[in-house]
C-alpha cells in the first residue's frame, strides 16, 4: 500500500510523465503478441545492445539464435510479470525523457556513445544510492525521488538492475553465448563422462 | 470447524534426513506411520528441468514456495542471516550437495578434550553402526585404501561405492594442498558411483543443488521414502503444515493439528509423536505448542527449546586460474581437507574446520551475474572468469552459545497466520578468531594452487545451510531438552528426530549424522513399542 501511495505521489510530481505513460499504456493493443509499444521496443532494443554488445569477434545479444530477437524475448519476460511491466513502462519512458532533456533527442536516436554515457550515469547513480540503508539515507531517497521524478531519472534508475539482469539472462542462456564460452551444457540428461574433453 | 481426527502409531512431522528415515525404519518394524510434510512432493524427471537451455533460470526456482510468505523468517540482532532450506518430501536433501562425512570421535567429547561447550551423552562408537547402516542405504561413495582420509574416524565397513574422480579444479587445488603439506581427499558423497538400489550411477552433471533429474543423488525422497511407502504402513501427507502439538491432561503428547493443502485445519493423533522439521522449525513448533502444562512451549521446562542454535561458519573463496578448469564437469564438491579439524594448541581458539572444493554455481549465467557491470568490459571479464574459476568453501565449528537462539517473532506472521521464526545468531570471540584463520588459510591454498587472482573471500552468515542445536541432547533435564535416545525429558512420547539434538556441531556436513541418529532413535522407539511402553 505504501508503494502505491508513493507511486501516486510520484505521478503527481511529474504530470507530463504520467500523461505520456497513460497514452502509451492505452496504446497497448489488447490481445497483441507484443507487450512493448513501438517506442518502448526501440529503447529496450538500444539498451539491450549496450548491455550485451557484440564486437572484437565476440557475439552480443543481437546475435542470439535466428527467429528469436532479444527484444521479443525481453517482451515475453515483461509480459509475464506485473511488477516488471511497471518497471519497464516507467523506466523506458524515463530513459527517453532523460535523453530528450539532456541531449535533445530520444534515447533510441542517440549515438551508441551517447546511449552508453547516459546509461552509465544512471548506473552510477543507482550504485551510489544502493550503498547503505540507514533510515536517513532512505529518507533522502524518498526526497530525491520527488526531485528527480520530473527529469525521469528515478524510474530509469529503478529499471537499471532489472533490465541488466534480464539481458544477461537472455544472452547467457542462449546457444550463441554457450558456443562463445565453450560451454557444453545443459548438464542433463547426458552429464559429463570426461572431466577434460567436451561432449 | 470439524477436524478430521485420524490415528496412527506414530506421527512424524517432517520428511527429510531425520523424519524420512524414522518413518521408514518404524514402518519396517511394523508400525503405522503418518508423516506430515509442509512442502510438496517433487517428481525428479518432471520437475527438475536441468536439461533445458534456460536451466539456470527455471531449475533455480523449482524449490521456491508458491507463496513466499510460507517461508518467512526474521533475524534478531544486527547481523544478517540467510536461512536456506527446502520444504518438500525429502526436506533439504532435495537440494543438498550430498556430502556425507561422519563426525569425528572428538566431536562427542569437546568439553573433556578442549574444555569448551559440552560433551554429548553418547560416543562415536555408539553411533558407528548406524552411520554404516545409513551409508549402505544411500550407497555412499568414498575413498578407502591409499586414497582414504587420514583423519577419518574408525569404520566397521568400507564405503559401499567407489569414490568419485577428481576433476580439473580438484587437481589444481590438490597441487596447492600438497605444496602446503595438506591432504585433499575425496569426500564421502551420498551419490553412488554405481547403480544402487534401483537407481542409476551418477553422471557427473553437477546439478545436485537444482535437484537430481535421474535420481542418482541419494536424497531422502528417492531412498527412504519409497521404501517406507512400499511397506503399506506409511502415509506421506505433503503440503500439510503442522501448527501445534496437543497435550493430553496426563502430560503426554496426544495429536498434531495441521493445515491441509486446502488450508483447512486437521488433527491426527499418535501414540508417539516425532518432530523432525529442522533445528529452526522444530523449535518453532514446540514454542507454538503452549498449554496449561507447558506455558512456555512444549518440552521446555528447561527453558532451552530454541537455545544453543548453531550453524557452520561458512567462508567462500574463489580464485581465477590461467588454465581452463571447466568446474561444471563433475559433482558440485570436489574433495575435502580436514587437516584443521581438531583443536590446534597454537591457535587462540578451540576446535576447527573442514575445507571443501566448491564447483558451483559456475555456469554461464551464474558467472555473468556474479560479475558487476555491463557492456564490453563485463563480457571480457565473463570470458576471463568462465571456466577458469576454482572455489573453496569451509564448515567451521561454531561453538554453542545460549544467546544464539530461535524464538517466535512477536509481529511477523507466515502465510498460515503463524508467528515466523526469529533467528538470532551472533559470532562469539572463538568464532571470530576462527573466521580470520580460515580466511587466511583459504587464500593460502588458492595461492599455492596457482590462482592468479582471488576474487571472493567472504563469510556468509547462514550460508552453510546446516542448522543445529535448539533441542540439545543430554542426561540432565535441567540442561538439555532430549535424552540420549532423543526422547524429550518432559513428554515421554515425544521425540526429536533432526539436527536440533546436536550438542555441538562438529565441522562436517550434518546430514549423515542426522540420519544415523534418526535410525538409532527409531530403533529405540520400536523396542519401546515391543516392551509395551506405548
Amino acid at each position: 500500500m505504501l508503494r502505491r501511495l508513493f507511486d501516486k505521489c510520484l505521478e503527481l510530481a511529474s504530470p507530463g510523465f504520467s500523461r505520456e505513460l497513460r497514452r502509451r499504456n492505452a496504446s497497448r493493443a489488447a490481445g497483441s503478441s507484443q507487450w512493448f509499444t513501438v517506442q518502448e521496443a526501440a529503447v529496450a532494443w538500444a539498451l539491450a545492445r549496450i548491455i550485451v554488445p557484440n564486437g572484437d569477434g565476440a557475439p552480443g545479444i543481437e546475435n542470439i539464435s535466428p527467429g528469436q530477437s532479444a527484444v521479443a524475448l525481453l517482451d515475453k519476460i515483461v509480459a509475464e510479470d506485473l511488477d516488471r511491466q511497471q518497471r519497464y513502462s516507467h523506466g523506458l519512458l524515463a530513459f527517453d525523457r532523460l535523453a530528450l532533456s539532456t541531449r535533445g533527442r530520444g534515447f533510441a536516436d542517440l549515438s551508441t556513445e551517447g546511449q552508453i554515457d547516459l546509461f552509465r550515469a544512471v548506473q552510477e547513480r543507482h550504485d551510489s544510492r544502493a550503498v547503505g540503508a540507514a533510515s536517513n539515507t532512505k529518507m533522502r531517497r524518498v526526497f530525491d525521488a520527488f526531485i528527480y521524478a520530473r527529469k525521469g531519472i528515478f524510474h530509469a534508475e529503478r529499471l537499471y538492475p532489472v533490465i541488466r539482469n534480464d539481458c544477461l539472462r537472455i544472452f547467457y542462456t542462449s546457444s550463441v553465448s554457450w558456443t562463445w564460452l565453450q560451454y557444453d551444457g545443459p548438464p542433463m540428461d547426458d552429464g559429463y563422462c570426461s572431466f577434460t574433453r567436451p561432449r | 470447524m470439524t477436524k478430521l481426527v485420524q490415528n496412527a502409531d506414530v506421527v512424524v512431522v517432517g520428511s527429510g534426513a531425520g523424519g524420512g528415515v524414522i518413518a521408514k525404519e518404524l514402518a519396517e518394524a511394523g508400525l503405522q506411520v503418518i508423516v506430515l510434510e509442509a512442502g510438496r512432493r517433487f517428481d525428479p524427471y518432471k520437475d527438475y528441468p536441468t536439461n533445458t537451455q534456460d536451466f539456470e533460470v527455471r531449475a533455480g526456482n523449482v524449490f521456491a514456495p508458491k507463496d513466499w510468505r510460507r517461508d518467512r523468517y526474521t533475524t534478531g540482532g544486527p547481523n544478517p542471516f540467510s536461512y536456506n532450506r527446502v520444504k518438500g518430501v525429502g526436506g533439504s536433501t532435495l537440494c543438498y550437495h550430498a556430502m556425507a562425512p561422519r563426525l569425528h570421535e572428538s566431536d562427542f567429547r569437546v568439553r573433556t578434550q578442549d574444555g569448551v561447550a559440552d560433551d554429548w551423552p553418547i560416543t562415536y562408537a555408539d553411533l558407528e553402526p548406524y552411520y554404516t547402516r545409513v551409508e549402505y542405504e544411500l550407497g555412499v561413495s568414498g575413498p578407502d585404501g591409499d586414497g582414504a582420509n587420514p583423519f577419518d574416524p574408525p569404520r566397521s565397513k568400507p564405503y559401499p561405492t567407489m569414490p568419485h574422480g577428481f576433476n580439473l579444479v580438484s587437481n589444481v587445488i590438490r597441487r596447492g594442498a600438497k605444496k602446503l603439506g595438506l591432504h585433499l581427499v575425496r569426500e564421502p558423497l551420498a551419490i553412488p558411483t554405481m547403480d544402487w538400489n534401483g537407481r542409476p550411477a551418477c553422471k557427473n552433471a553437477g546439478t545436485c543443488r537444482l535437484g537430481c533429474r535421474i535420481a542418482s543423488k541419494s536424497s531422502i525422497d528417492v531412498t527412504y521414502i519409497p521404501k517406507a511407502e512400499r511397506t503399506g504402513r506409511v502415509s506421506i501427507r505433503s503440503e500439510c503444515m503442522a501448527r501445534e502439538i496437543v497435550v493430553a491432561p496426563d502430560g503426554r503428547a496426544r495429536s498434531v493439528v495441521y493445515f491441509d493443502p486446502d488450508g483447512k485445519e486437521q488433527e491426527v493423533s499418535g501414540r508417539i509423536i516425532v518432530v523432525a522439521g529442522n533445528a529452526v522449525e522444530t523449535a518453532r513448533l514446540l514454542l507454538l505448542s503452549t498449554s496449561r502444562l507447558f506455558p512456555n512451549g512444549l518440552a521446555n521446562s528447561s527453558g532451552l527449546v530454541g537455545k544453543y542454535f548453531m550453524e557452520h561458519l561458512s567462508i567462500f573463496s574463489h580464485g581465477i586460474f590461467s588454465e581452463r578448469l571447466d568446474s561444471w564437469r563433475g559433482v558440485p564438491t570436489g574433495g575435502i581437507i580436514q587437516d584443521f579439524y581438531e583443536t590446534n594448541p597454537r591457535h587462540s581458539f578451540a576446535r576447527g574446520w573442514t575445507i571443501s572444493v566448491e564447483n558451483e554455481p559456475q555456469w554461464p549465467l551464474a558467472t555473468a551475474m556474479s560479475i558487476p557491470g555491463w557492456g564490453a568490459r563485463h563480457k571480457v571479464r565473463v570470458r576471463e572468469c568462465f571456466g577458469h574459476m576454482a572455489g573453496l568453501a569451509c564448515d567451521g565449528e561454531q561453538l554453542p552459545d545460549e544467546r544464539n537462539r530461535i524464538t517466535l517473532d512477536p509481529v511477523v506472521k507466515d502465510s498460515y497466520g503463524l508467528p515466523v521464526p526469529r533467528i538470532t545468531n551472533a559470532h562469539v570471540p572463538n568464532d571470530l578468531e576462527m573466521i580470520k584463520k580460515i580466511s587466511s588459510k583459504l587464500r593460502e591454498i588458492l595461492e599455492a594452487s596457482g590462482a592468479k587472482e582471488i576474487v571472493v573471500n567472504k563469510l556468509v552468515a547462514g550460508g552453510s545451510s546446516h542448522y543445529l542445536g535448539t533441542c540439545r541432547m543430554g542426561g540432565d533435564p535441567e540442561t538439555s531438552v532430549v535424552d540420549p535416545m532423543c526422547r524429550t525429558h518432559d513428554v515421554p512420547n515425544l521425540f526429536i528426530g533432526d539436527g536440533s539434538v546436536f550438542v555441538t556441531g562438529g565441522a562436517a556436513n550434518p546430514a549423515l549424522t542426522i540420519s544415523a541418529l534418526a535410525t538409532r532413535t527409531a530403533e529405540g522407539i520400536a523396542e519401546a513399542f515391543k516392551r509395551g511402553e506405548f
